[in-house]
């Protein structure tokens, strides 16, 4: 049976490091990208099943990402799981609403992701 | 008892002038006599008198003649004329020339005090108005004074006063109203407020504040009024029972201090923003070095947090630091630093760093000892920050050049790296706070983004200077320049 290819988007590298060696773990396969510019050109030349992007970045920030993820119809059944660093819980509640009404992404969480939930997360939605 | 009077009695008669000068001595008054008109003139040519006794009917020049130089030359001085019975026409004439009063011959002692009582006290009183008058002229004065204070208070307050009466008009207004609150050329006074600011909103808010007595502060975005942002404190002006005479409106131009907030709220976002971010990678890190079962990869991210902590430690004292010359609360001790030993000193604490990466730290002494004045700890913490980044940003095997050339009083330090150079637009962005160039280069590579704001600070605390020139992919180079000491320092301090 073929693996299931998850794209993990996010600047910090060590963060990505981090989520890869947990998502691996599961039995998905991972690709990384570092900024949305660089997510964008990987789901081009790529199939994936399921994105996991971090909103806050450099170049091409996660909403502008998944905006155009979803406009493309090639790539807009992909799910997408966004994360932000906000980790206080009013704002969270605040930023769900705010960032699922202005992107179009599947589900969110909030960094840093407990393995366990992340792993549900992207269960749920494959 | 009336004052002491200054008195001249001025008759060719002996027995008159005698007499006289008997019974008005006898009163404490000084009394001066003359026998004839140019004795008396004599007289009155130097001192002052305040009343003279003149008899009119005196050979040569007569009483007329002394009356006439009285009234033009001492005025002040009253002039009583003694006259004979038969002269009494003489004695009005006189009167109508000016003189106070006059006496017939004979008279007696008590009517002669009586007289002379009666001049002194006409003279008391007028001296009396005239003090009077004078008061006034001073209050006048002091009014005016105080009036031409206040108006160049009024003329001087930086915020714009605008003083309304109780239809809404405009009375007055100080001259920097014009500008900041953007006026009409024309003239505003006698206009109603609502034509002349240039927003409703203000013009509602000096008719509320009129109608209900009640002061107002609020705040006008820049683009209402004027460009400026201002804060506007209305109040009324009313009497003690309630009856209204108009506002006093104070526009204060905060623009200032808004962009101060802006900035301090911006900052404290990006601390945030940048405090958020390595914690969320570290918390991130424990959860997978605790779920990996790969003791190499556990080993791994440990390293990392260690890494990444300790970078977060770096960039909280970096801010402090400079959070502490921002307020001007770092104290340096400068002293004499043989440079090159400085510089040996910083190469050698990072040389282990350099030597992982086989980078090449290269160290080229100058033929002279040169000397600078400087806080040893301070100095070396810029050297090794700029040298520290050399490293960072060099790919491995490449090398970092440290060397010196004085130029025009200043020794001014290179580092020169083979690293992965700054674009030309990032370049001026280098030493602002929290600024970090992202590219895929740099990736991976950890740092505070405060360490150079913090170097050019402390440079500068030096009278020194800062300054980075780049090509991206060959390398940056950042020369410090820093005031070389003077030989005689050098001298001080027990060195050749």
């Amino acid at each position: 049976m073929n693996k299931k290819k998850i794209l993990l988007v996010d600047d910090d590298p060590d963060f990505v490091d981090a989520v890869q060696a947990v998502v691996e773990s599961a039995g998905y396969e991972v690709a990384v990208a570092y900024d949305g510019k660089e997510a964008l050109e990987k789901v081009a030349g790529d199939k994936f099943d399921l994105i996991v992007l971090d909103i806050m970045m450099p170049v091409m920030d996660g909403h502008k990402a998944c905006k155009k993820i979803k406009e493309d119809p090639a790539t807009e059944g992909v799910p997408i799981i966004l994360l932000t660093a906000v980790a206080d819980h009013v704002t969270t509640t605040r930023y769900t609403h705010h960032d699922m009404l202005v992107s179009d992404a599947e589900d969110y969480l909030p960094k840093p992701v407990e393995p366990d939930e992340l792993l549900e997360r992207i269960e749920r939605l494959l | 008892m009336p004052e002491p009077l200054h008195i001249l009695v001025v008759d060719d008669e002996k027995v008159i002038r005698d007499g006289c000068a008997r019974v008005l001595s006898g009163q404490e008054h000084r009394v001066d006599t003359a026998p004839d008109g140019s004795a008396a003139l004599d007289l009155l040519k130097t001192g002052i008198f305040d009343i003279v006794l003149l008899d009119l009917m005196m050979p040569e020049v007569d009483g007329f003649e002394v009356l006439e130089w009285i009234k033009r030359n001492r005025p002040d001085t009253r002039v009583i004329v003694i006259t004979g019975f038969a002269t009494v026409q003489k004695a009005v004439e006189a009167m109508k020339c000016g003189a106070f009063d006059f006496v017939g011959k004979p008279f007696t002692p008590d009517y002669l005090r009586i007289v002379v009582r009666r001049a002194a006290e006409n003279r008391s009183l007028l001296n009396e108005t005239e003090r009077l008058r004078q008061e006034k002229v001073s209050d006048l004065y002091t009014i005016a004074q105080e009036q031409s204070r206040l108006k160049t208070v009024f003329n001087c307050i930086e915020g714009a006063v605008l003083v309304t009466n109780r239809e809404g008009k405009v009375v007055l207004h100080n001259p920097a109203a014009v500008g900041v609150l953007d006026l009409a050329s024309k003239p505003v006074v006698g206009q109603p407020v609502s034509r002349v600011l240039r927003h409703p909103d203000a013009a509602n808010m000096i008719k509320n504040v009129t109608n209900d007595l009640t002061a107002v502060t609020r705040e006008f975005e820049p683009g209402t009024l004027s460009p400026l942002h201002l804060r506007a404190c209305c109040a009324p002006v009313h009497t003690a029972t309630g009856k209204i005479f108009g506002s006093v409106t104070v526009f204060e131009d905060v623009t200032t201090q808004k962009q101060v907030e802006q900035l301090k709220s911006e900052f404290v976002s990006m601390l945030a923003h940048e405090l958020r971010a390595p914690l969320a990678a570290i918390e991130q890190m424990i959860h997978a070095a605790r779920s990996s079962t790969a003791e190499e990869r556990r080993a791994h991210f440990l390293n990392r947090i260690r890494e990444r902590t300790r970078s977060l430690l770096q960039m909280i004292e970096n801010l402090l630091n400079l959070s502490r010359l921002d307020a001007g609360s770092t104290a340096f001790t400068l002293e004499p630093a043989r440079g090159d030993q400085l510089l040996a000193e910083v190469v050698e604490l990072i040389r282990p760093r350099a030597d992982d990466k086989h980078i090449r730290l290269v160290h080229v002494p100058a033929e002279e000892q040169w000397w600078v004045r400087v806080d040893h700890e301070q100095i070396c913490g810029v050297f090794t920050n700029v040298l520290d980044n050399a490293v960072k940003y060099t790919p491995d095997g490449g090398e970092v050049n440290i060397s010196m050339v004085k130029k025009g009083g200043l020794a001014v330090v290179r580092i020169a790296d083979t690293g992965i150079g700054i674009s030309p637009e990032d370049l001026p962005n280098i030493f602002d706070r929290f600024f970090r160039v992202k590219s895929g280069a740099t990736r991976g590579i950890t740092g505070s983004g405060l360490g150079l704001s913090l170097a050019k600070r402390i440079v500068e605390a030096h009278r020194g200077r800062i300054e980075a020139e780049s090509q991206p992919g060959r390398g940056t180079t950042f020369k410090i320049s820093l005031p070389l000491a003077m030989s005689q320092e050098s001298v001080r301090a027990g060195q050749p």
